[in-house]
């Protein structure tokens, strides 16, 4: 009995304690992948502060997922009614969400009128905008201004052709040294990156067209490329992305092409080698653009409370304000979509030289996602990947791997 | 037989019974019931929450996956507002992709379970005779069991890496492949690689279980077999063998069904790949369901699956014969 009475009146005194505390505060829930990720966490991080310091008895629950159950795990929480109160999605997978998700129009109509093109990746079939796009960006080449200088190479290749032949140059097995890093092993997204690149990066366009017009004359193109670069020994096979960006990180490649959040990856080299791992625009961006597209961005769930609803368009509006953009730049080391404009003529470069770069790509992108499939381009990619991967890495015969993937992204047109 | 001591109750005349009336026996009074029926009734009762169990986390989600197999939405619900389709099984049975994941499927089935056999049963041999560390041996040969097969797919991508992995050196020095061979870059390869892990990680089982059958045959048996002239290999075909019928028919069945529903090595080394090489019936739902999110499309792969996994099962039953039946 007196262990009951003892028990009691410690529940009593815990609940005296922390119900007024919890009745005081609103906590938003914040899930992201970004959350242990160098770079955008501290990033969120100071937004976070900042947006509590403006609301009073708010607080934002930021919390990791780790990305390669991100979907899945926001995917279980959506379809159980238990959806975060913001929502951070990779936008490529927008589109598994969209029937739980709000319009923003009528809220962010103005802001969303003044966002980057790619912005309207996130407009739904009804026309409404179901996204508020954080980051969009253009891939960029990565060089080892060191293993370049070694090969006697003086300018950074500005078209695929000089690519190929610095790549060869710079190779030398013996001491383990690559010209480039290309992902050959994996599963669906194998080069998805490459691929896309230099589909656009050799003719300006996708291999398949917004309308869904699938361009042999690209993919044979794209294919003969790459083909003559894993040919050319000038990178080790069998390796995952992650190696080849442990590569580049070790001062082992001497190029890799992969989007800006490449330069987290790179502030981990060693601090000598970190001077010399430098960001240029991939071969030929200005003449035929540089292949791009949306990241991630945030939602509103359907439903959410009046009040927490209130709260997080503001937190989205904090985000996209100029200051703040020019924060995740800085803090980030990534493209805001707000565009270079906050920054004065030369101060990007002074600052941070790589953005500079990233900024520019990110002006120059063609979204490699053609709008046909946007909403099922896992499947495309695999439609692309796989017969292309077999012309590439065991040399099967052009002509029929043509005809695959055509018939490969019909079928996947006709099946939607 | 619920008598409390020292306690009385008292019925309507003030008088106190001999034996107090517990709540139960009251119950079973009142019931009416005969003793068999109480027991049943009894026995149902310690039943209920374990049956409770199996149907919430067993029963009631298949029920779900088959049902979301007859619908192509693209996540699985626990109601649809759409008619109910056959779509599903009708894009499995007509793509042609399908027919490579059960080629694939049946292949690694075979190839895995029949050499993590051989090797378990060459090694059951070995363990069985007397020598001395026998103890440390057998405890040895276990060890790729107890690896978690995350961990058991991750050392094989170091063994077969092309520039440090040692099986791959090797290999090269037998001639086989040449040397620095990207194992996953090869379809054949690929496929080779997640074999060997999965015979690495399984081959375990089938030495404790074969070992066990081995000490059960009597020793009799094979001392009669000398005398009478039988050599090595006449004795392992007319003894040790049919001893060890059951025992064979359950471990097939068991890593058969294991290797059927493999996911994790496979995942972890190849993702399915290179291009569907090594892309397994459940490779082919996880990536219809989480990448592609067709989840009724996966769901359908699924029970398709269990099919496959009854029939391996009940033909198992039938070949282990009475003696697995018991």
């Amino acid at each position: 009995m007196l262990l009951v009475k003892c028990f009691a009146v410690a529940l009593a005194v815990w609940v005296a304690l922390t119900v007024p505390v919890a009745a005081r505060e609103i906590v938003l829930e914040f899930p992201s992948w970004q959350a242990t990720e160098p770079g955008t966490m501290d990033f969120w991080k100071a937004l976070i502060g900042e947006f509590e310091r403006l609301h009073p008895g708010v607080r934002i629950d930021f919390y990791p997922v780790p990305f390669d159950v991100y979907v899945r795990t926001m995917l279980t929480r959506f379809a159980g009614g238990n959806p975060p109160d913001i929502v951070h999605l990779p936008a490529r997978d927008l589109w598994v969400f969209a029937e739980w998700l709000e319009p923003m129009d009528e809220e962010l109509g103005d802001l969303i009128e003044k966002w980057i093109p790619l912005q309207r990746w996130c407009i739904d079939d009804a026309g409404n905008t179901i996204a508020f796009l954080v980051l969009g960006f253009g891939f960029v080449m990565v060089y080892n201004e060191l293993l370049l200088k070694e090969a006697g190479i003086e300018h950074v290749p500005t078209t695929w052709d000089a690519l190929l032949e610095a790549a060869v140059r710079i190779t030398d097995k013996d001491k383990g040294i690559w010209g480039y890093a290309i992902d050959t092993a994996g599963g669906t997204h194998t080069f998805d990156y490459l691929i896309a690149v230099v589909s656009i990066g050799l003719t300006g366009k996708n291999i398949l067209s917004d309308d869904g017009e699938f361009r042999e004359d690209v993919f044979r193109q794209t294919a003969e490329y790459i083909r003559a670069l894993v040919d050319s020994g000038a990178s080790p096979r069998g390796m995952s992305r992650l190696v080849c960006r442990e590569l580049v990180v070790e001062g082992k490649a001497g190029f890799y092409i992969d989007g800006p959040w490449i330069l987290a990856y790179l502030d981990m080299a060693k601090p000598e080698l970190r001077p010399h791992l430098k960001l240029a625009l991939v071969p030929a961006a200005k003449e035929m653009g540089v292949a791009g597209g949306v990241s991630n961005s945030l939602s509103v769930p359907k439903g959410l409370d009046s009040q927490k609803r209130a709260l997080v368009y503001d937190f989205i509006r904090l985000l996209a304000t100029p200051e703040w953009q020019r924060k995740y730049a800085l803090i980030a080391g990534l493209p805001a979509p707000g565009g270079p404009g906050m920054f004065a003529p030369g101060e990007l470069e002074e600052l941070r030289p790589e953005l500079a770069v990233s900024f520019e790509a990110a002006a120059l992108a063609v979204d490699f996602i053609p709008l046909c499939v946007k909403k099922v381009f896992p499947e495309y990619r695999r439609a692309i990947t796989e017969p292309m991967m077999d012309y590439v890495l065991r040399g099967a015969d052009l002509d029929l791997v043509v005809e695959r993937a055509r018939s490969n992204v019909a079928a996947l047109l006709k099946k939607d | 037989m619920g008598r409390k001591a020292g306690r009385r109750a008292h019925n309507s005349w003030g008088a106190a019974p001999l034996i107090e009336e517990s709540p139960v026996m009251k119950l079973r009074r009142q019931m009416g019931m005969s003793r068999s029926a109480r027991e049943r009734l009894f026995a149902l009762l310690f039943i209920l929450p374990a049956a409770f169990l199996v149907f919430s986390t067993v029963v009631y989600p298949i029920f779900v996956i088959i049902q979301g197999s007859f619908h192509t939405d693209r996540i699985l619900r626990l109601r649809y507002d759409s008619p109910m389709t056959l779509k599903n099984y009708e894009a499995f049975f007509s793509d042609i992709r399908s027919a490579r994941v059960l080629a694939v499927t049946a292949l690694y089935m075979a190839i895995a379970t029949g050499c993590a056999f051989l090797l378990g049963f060459i090694f059951s041999l070995l363990l069985n005779q007397r020598f001395r560390g026998r103890g440390i041996a057998r405890g040895l040969a276990l060890l790729p069991w107890v690896v978690p097969a995350s961990i058991a797919a991750l050392l094989w991508l170091m063994l077969i890496d092309a520039e440090i992995g040692p099986v791959n050196a090797l290999i090269a020095r037998t001639g086989l492949l040449p040397p620095r061979t990207s194992w996953l870059v090869d379809q054949t390869t690929a496929f080779a690689g997640v074999c060997l892990a999965s015979i690495w990680k399984t081959f375990p089982f089938f030495t404790i279980v074969l070992l066990a059958g081995l000490q059960a045959i009597p020793q009799e048996l094979y001392e009669a077999a000398e005398v009478d002239g039988a050599g090595w290999w006449a004795r392992l075909r007319h003894i040790t063998i049919p001893g060890l019928r059951s025992v064979i028919a359950v471990g097939f069945m068991l890593v058969g069904l294991w290797t059927l529903r493999d996911f994790t090595i496979i995942f972890v080394m190849t993702e399915g790949g290179p291009a569907g090489a090594t892309e397994t019936l459940g490779l082919h739902a996880y990536v219809h369901a989480f990448q592609f999110f067709r989840m009724g499309y996966a769901a359908a792969v699924g029970v398709i699956t269990l099919i496959v996994a009854i029939g391996l099962a009940a033909i198992s039953l039938r070949l282990g014969g009475k003696q697995f039946v018991g």
